[in-house]
């Protein structure tokens, strides 16, 4: 199984360096992780350093931050060339709505953090983008009582407008450390624990290294690849 | 009847040192919190033995992913960053010791995966030291009389017995 640990944010925007966080993953049975840093926080610490270590793949994504839908729509077809992998910072629902809408992005990333969850309209062009709707675990790990029994229920209703319409899903737990890494079980049985299906949750595991293979290959437009 | 069990290794990543009452007092917190009352009454989630770094759990055998899940939300333990690392699960503290336990994960790391087979005698070096050989067998039986974990072995138990594919001068 190729499981992908994504939503990973290295030095500086973390506490640790890329390659001591791939080290870590290995260990925990990845075999390959995303580090994707919120833009603004692009220039990484030794990024080579990286590939010393071995029998683990590491992808250079970026989460996209944006005040409003322009902004949003100018920075990710500027970062679209220069990263494997383009997620977007969800929260508002506008942003939501602009990054559903927009072929040039992977992934929505937490929806649900400003307490506005997915509409149908918004999960239509979703679909028609092939953006996947990612769900950050770490709520569930770092907050308790209340707060978390809110996240639940709007997980759980994003959870079912995705199924609806059979949106791709991606799991992470907004990894700033090698002590924010989860292992892939420990990530499916929290994601099982939060409402998904076991196949759900393992596929959502794997789709990230499905979307770095696609867009590693070259592409001149949608369904023409340069050989 | 007896509930069956399942037993869980674990390893704690934590910037300060762990104790075991602070251990297990977050593991029940994060249970109690994520699953309530009832639903960690039903883990039957129990500390056997921790050594301030490799710990094995008991729990109750169709709740794995439950106490996983409340293994993955520790966040600190006595105040210091800390994260659980589940390392495997087995029916038997035995087999879970051999499999993902320290000692022999230790020298697992010395070893290079190379196996022994000689008539009855089968298995993977665990160490090589000189040359003496460490043999992990696959038939744990054999080390029953003897109460070690692994059968002591040299490099001339070996010499002339076997033309091996890599051919090394220790005869491995």
């Amino acid at each position: 199984m190729r499981f992908y640990g994504y939503d990973i944010h290295a030095l500086p925007e973390g506490s640790d360096s890329p390659s001591r966080l791939a080290l870590a993953a290995r260990r925990l049975g990845y075999s390959g992780i995303v580090i994707s840093n919120h833009s603004g926080y692009e220039f990484l610490f030794l990024p080579e350093a990286v590939q010393r270590v071995k029998e683990i793949d590491v992808a250079w994504g970026t989460e996209v931050v944006a005040r409003d839908q322009r902004a949003l729509i100018g920075k990710t077809s500027a970062l679209r060339r220069s990263y494997e992998i383009v997620a977007v910072h969800g929260g508002s629902e506008a942003i939501n709505r602009a990054a559903c809408e927009n072929p040039n992005v992977d992934i929505l990333l937490h929806p649900e953090a400003g307490r506005s969850s997915l509409t149908i309209a918004m999960a239509r062009s979703a679909k028609l983008n092939q953006v996947a709707i990612g769900f950050d675990l770490s709520p569930m790990i770092r907050l308790r009582g209340g707060p978390r029994t809110k996240w639940l229920e709007l997980i759980a209703r994003n959870l079912a407008m995705a199924r609806k319409f059979r949106l791709p899903m991606v799991i992470s737990a907004d990894v700033r450390s090698h002590l924010d890494l989860r292992s892939p079980r420990d990530l499916m049985a929290l994601a099982e624990l939060a409402g998904m299906k076991d196949e759900e949750a393992r596929a959502a595991l794997l789709y990230p290294g499905e979307v770095i293979s696609l867009n590693r290959r070259r592409w001149a437009a949608p369904g023409v690849e340069i050989l | 009847m007896r509930p069956r069990r399942r037993y869980m290794a674990f390893l704690v990543e934590c910037e300060g040192s762990v104790g075991e009452r602070d251990l297990l007092w977050e593991i029940y917190s994060a249970q109690a919190s994520l699953l309530g009352d009832i639903g960690s009454s039903k883990n039957r989630l129990k500390l056997i033995r921790f050594d301030g770094r490799y710990g094995i759990l008991r729990c109750s055998h169709i709740r794995i992913r439950e106490c996983r899940s409340a293994l993955a939300c520790v966040y600190a333990v006595g105040g210091f960053r800390a994260s659980l690392i589940v390392l495997g699960t087995s029916g038997t503290i035995r087999a879970l010791t051999e499999k993902y336990i320290p000692e022999l994960g230790r020298l697992g790391a010395e070893s290079d995966h190379r196996r022994i087979e000689i008539e009855e005698v089968t298995g993977s070096i665990a160490r090589i030291r000189g040359e003496e050989i460490d043999l992990t067998p696959d038939n744990q039986d054999m080390t029953k009389g003897s109460d070690t974990r692994y059968l002591g072995l040299t490099s001339f138990d070996l010499d002339g017995e076997y033309d091996y594919a890599d051919g090394t001068s220790d005869g491995l």
